[in-house]
């Protein structure tokens, strides 16, 4: 394959977001009938690499050229129109229309007198359904069929624009295994057709299945680039892992107290699957696994933003039910989530108003918190976490993100919480904040209090926690302590190598 | 051999039609309870009023399914009856009904281009326009009915077919003609798409900024098409006419199985709709409840329907999310 040009040639590809170098460098050749597959950590730029690629990112600086021609401010639609399309896991279909009108979608048959001509547009569908194996209902609106029979509309869709690059980001993530199978026969046909595939998975035997070559990002940069034969398992794990960064902070007294938390078997059919684990006053729990594997899941469910189906919680020993976020609250269990934004701010308003939300549950007489209360609870917190700007009036958008971050934990901290649940607490923070982060996470500690750390950073659960619980496809897939765990091991118990090896 | 018909087929189409199946249960029970409900003059003139709001929910129903709303539709009736009237007293019918078929229509568009070429959301640019249009219509009119004695044009108004209105005949041809234009046309087709996944259908190549023109220019003539049968009907321009209109029309949508985010939504379910209003109106007029009453009335009944469709919806959706 290599005698022809490659149909998409990238070089020295360079971005960063807000100061923050997210790909360095990054070169990438993609040839007619190739699986490629990208693997790398989260965070490693697969993503954004992908996002370039399909246009909707423009790179800061490097070169790209598609069947020969350099690429300038390239759209989304623009890439569409001449053959690179992208599979994401939201699927990008008109929910509320049929498969077979979605895969037509614009380009409907018309008969002569202009209207549209029902039985070809079902009949385009199915063949190309059908040429699959796939029997999928064309006439019902998609949003009622499967997420994989989605996915698989959505290639089919894809397809019907003269497509030349096929990329799927993480195509098989709600997949059953019969539905991988499917996937791969479908995507072996297209190979056979000379279109380039571009496969993005975190699970390591789907590209030792479908993959002819891999690249390796870590950190935004190419590790390396070659046949998948070249690799095991390990090399490859090997080869995505394996940086130091120095946050070390812990210093190595893992003393448990009292047992705070208990859960018992509990499960949300679907997202989590019989978690059974405790926390501890004085400790900190990271929580490590895949994107999807139910670790923010099973954070709602202790909070009770979700409700379980089966599994019970015990709080100091006494049997909980939490049927709210508020009611946690009041129970002394907070939450971090993970995305500040949406759900753990109000951009428009101050930063006084953000923090002292807490005290409004806790400490409000006929419903109201004397003003002076909330000017000195906010001005105490300015300091001890260190706000900046500490300007109490400022509205939360205009701030940074490690600071934005260091609001909503303060709520949590002005809310006097003994099990501080912190979904991502350093995502999209800068790293200076990021070790202040650590250094409050480390403070909690020694005051005693419970902390439960969702990231999916692994160097930073290897470097803040004391115990870490790993959770794959809804499970919590295994424990190690501190001083055992590596991100080799907890990686592959989150890619779940030791059931497929 | 006759198709066995399950219990469980019967409570799907129950809930797929719940609003034709409220509209025979309430027409019943009018029958039944409600002496004159169930006279040729009551049937009469309750389609003669609510052919009125059936061309106003049949354009609310386009610009509901992209997933706009349009609350300028009551006072375009008012600014449609004042043009109607003054056009007809200084140039007669013909040009009285083409002029103002063509002010509603640029006036829709205008909707349309506000909504479609500015990021501002529909609910505003149509509350404003709303303003304006009710404000026209004061201005041009002085705040005064305008009478009008054109014989053939207030006849037009009062005129029946077999009984029947000839304005609800119009109605239901024109329904007849939109429900094959977004069953069967591209055009049509792609006004669920914008209202299903904006994104996508953007991104399919589909002009979304012109699905939104259309759909406001349509509802400003369908306005129009009201208008001048409001004004006919009573024979007379009224600065005051349409009020409160565009609620009926947008609940007649929703009730009929529209959805306010758009990509749902059918022609039959709308005219359904709109009659379920008609014949409970006319129930509450007939038993002597009093107009004030009326309205609150009518507005728990439109939110138990809201909220009875949007329960079912949440269970479909969190369905397909779990299989």
């Amino acid at each position: 394959m290599d005698h022809q040009p490659p149909v998409l040639s990238m070089r020295k590809i360079c971005k960063s977001f807000a100061g923050i170098q997210v790909l360095k460098e990054v070169d990438l050749d993609l040839y007619a009938g190739e699986a490629h597959c990208l693997v790398g950590e989260n965070g490693a730029g697969k993503s954004t690499l992908i996002k370039i690629i399909s246009g909707a990112y423009q790179p800061d600086s490097g070169s790209i050229t598609y069947q020969g021609q350099l690429l300038k401010n390239v759209s989304p639609h623009w890439a569409r129109e001449h053959g690179i399309n992208t599979i994401y896991q939201e699927i990008d279909l008109i929910p509320t229309l049929s498969a077979a009108e979605n895969i037509s979608l614009g380009i409907e048959p018309i008969k002569k007198n202009g209207s549209i001509d029902w039985p070809a547009l079902r009949e385009r569908a199915t063949k190309i359904l059908e040429g699959w194996g796939a029997e999928i209902n064309v006439d019902v609106p998609v949003n009622t069929l499967k997420v994989a029979y989605q996915q698989m509309v959505a290639i089919a869709k894809a397809l019907s624009l003269n497509n030349r690059v096929l990329i799927l980001d993480e195509p098989t993530a709600v997949f059953t295994s019969s539905e991988i199978d499917l996937l791969f026969s479908i995507l072996q046909k297209l190979k056979s057709q000379g279109i380039a595939l571009l496969y993005i998975s975190h699970h390591l035997d789907e590209i030792f299945r479908i993959g002819d070559r891999v690249t390796v990002l870590r950190d935004g940069t190419l590790i390396r680039t070659g046949a998948v034969d070249e690799f095991n398992k390990s090399s490859l794990v090997k080869a995505m892992v394996g940086r130091d960064i120095d946050f070390s902070l812990r210093n190595g007294d893992h003393c448990q107290g009292e047992e705070l938390l208990r859960a018992e078997g509990v499960t949300r059919h679907g997202v989590v699957e019989d978690a059974s684990f405790s926390l501890h006053c004085g400790e900190i729990v990271g929580v490590a696994g895949l994107v999807g594997a139910g670790r923010t899941e099973m954070a709602r469910l202790l909070v009770g933003a979700d409700r379980p189906d089966r599994g019970k919680l015990y709080l100091r020993g006494q049997p909980v039910e939490v049927g709210s976020p508020k009611e946690a609250l009041l129970k002394g269990i907070g939450m971090l989530p993970e995305n500040r934004k949406e759900e753990g701010l109000v951009l428009m308003r101050s930063m006084s108003e953000n923090i002292a939300y807490s005290l409004v549950e806790k400490d409000a007489r006929f419903g109201l918190v004397p003003w002076r209360k909330i000017k000195k609870a906010v001005q105490d917190m300015i300091q001890a976490v260190d706000i900046r700007p500490a300007r109490p009036a400022l509205q939360v958008l205009y701030m940074s993100g490690g600071n934005q971050q260091k609001v909503v934990l303060s709520r949590l901290l002005l809310a006097e919480c003994d099990l501080m649940i912190l979904d991502e607490p350093t995502r999209g923070v800068d790293v200076g904040a990021r070790l202040e982060i650590y250094k409050i996470m480390q403070a909690l500690k020694k005051q005693g209090k419970a902390i439960l750390m969702i990231s999916s950073d692994l160097p930073e659960i290897l470097t803040q926690a004391d115990r870490i619980l790993v959770m794959a496809k809804g499970r919590i897939a295994g424990e190690l302590t501190a001083a055992e765990a590596t991100e080799e091991k907890v990686l592959s118990i989150a890619l779940r190598l030791g059931e497929a090896v | 051999m006759r198709a066995k018909i399950y219990p469980s087929q019967v409570v799907g189409f129950a809930e797929q039609n719940s609003a034709l199946v409220a509209l025979v249960i309430v027409c019943l029970l009018g029958a039944l309870f409600v002496s004159n409900f169930a006279s040729g003059m009551n049937l009469s003139a309750i389609l003669f009023q609510y052919a009125i709001i059936g061309f106003l929910g049949l354009g609310q129903l386009l610009v509901i399914l992209t997933g706009g709303i349009d609350l300028s539709q009551g006072a375009q009736v008012a600014m449609i009856s004042i043009i109607t009237a003054v056009l007809m007293r200084q140039a007669g019918v013909l040009p009285a009904v083409l002029g103002s078929l063509l002010v509603g229509t640029v006036f829709g568009l205008t909707n349309g281009l506000l909504v479609s070429r500015t990021r501002m959301p529909a609910f505003v640019v149509t509350l404003g326009t709303m303003g304006v249009a009710r404000g026209l219509a004061q201005v041009i009119s002085d705040s005064k009915p305008i009478a009008i004695e054109v014989g053939s044009f207030v006849d037009f108004g009062r005129s029946t077919l077999a009984g029947i209105p000839v304005s609800a005949i119009l109605w239901v041809v024109v329904s007849l003609g939109l429900w094959f234009f977004l069953a069967q046309r591209r055009t049509g087709r792609h006004i669920y798409a914008v209202g299903g996944s904006e994104e996508s259908a953007r991104l399919s190549g589909i002009a979304v900024k012109n699905v939104k023109l259309l759909v406001f220019g349509l509802s400003g003539l369908l306005s129009a098409v009201g208008g001048i049968i409001w004004t006919a009907r009573l024979s007379s321009g009224s600065p005051l006419g349409g009020n409160g209109y565009e609620m009926e029309s947008i609940a007649a949508v929703i009730v009929g199985g529209g959805y306010m985010l758009g990509g749902i939504g059918t022609v039959s379910g709308t005219v359904v709709g709109v009659l379920l209003f008609g014949v409970i109106n006319s129930i509450l007029n007939l038993v002597g409840i009093s107009p004030y009453w009326q309205g609150t009335i009518k507005g728990i009944l439109i939110l138990a329907a809201v909220a009875l469709s949007q329960f079912r919806r949440i269970d479909h959706g969190s369905q397909a999310r779990r299989s």
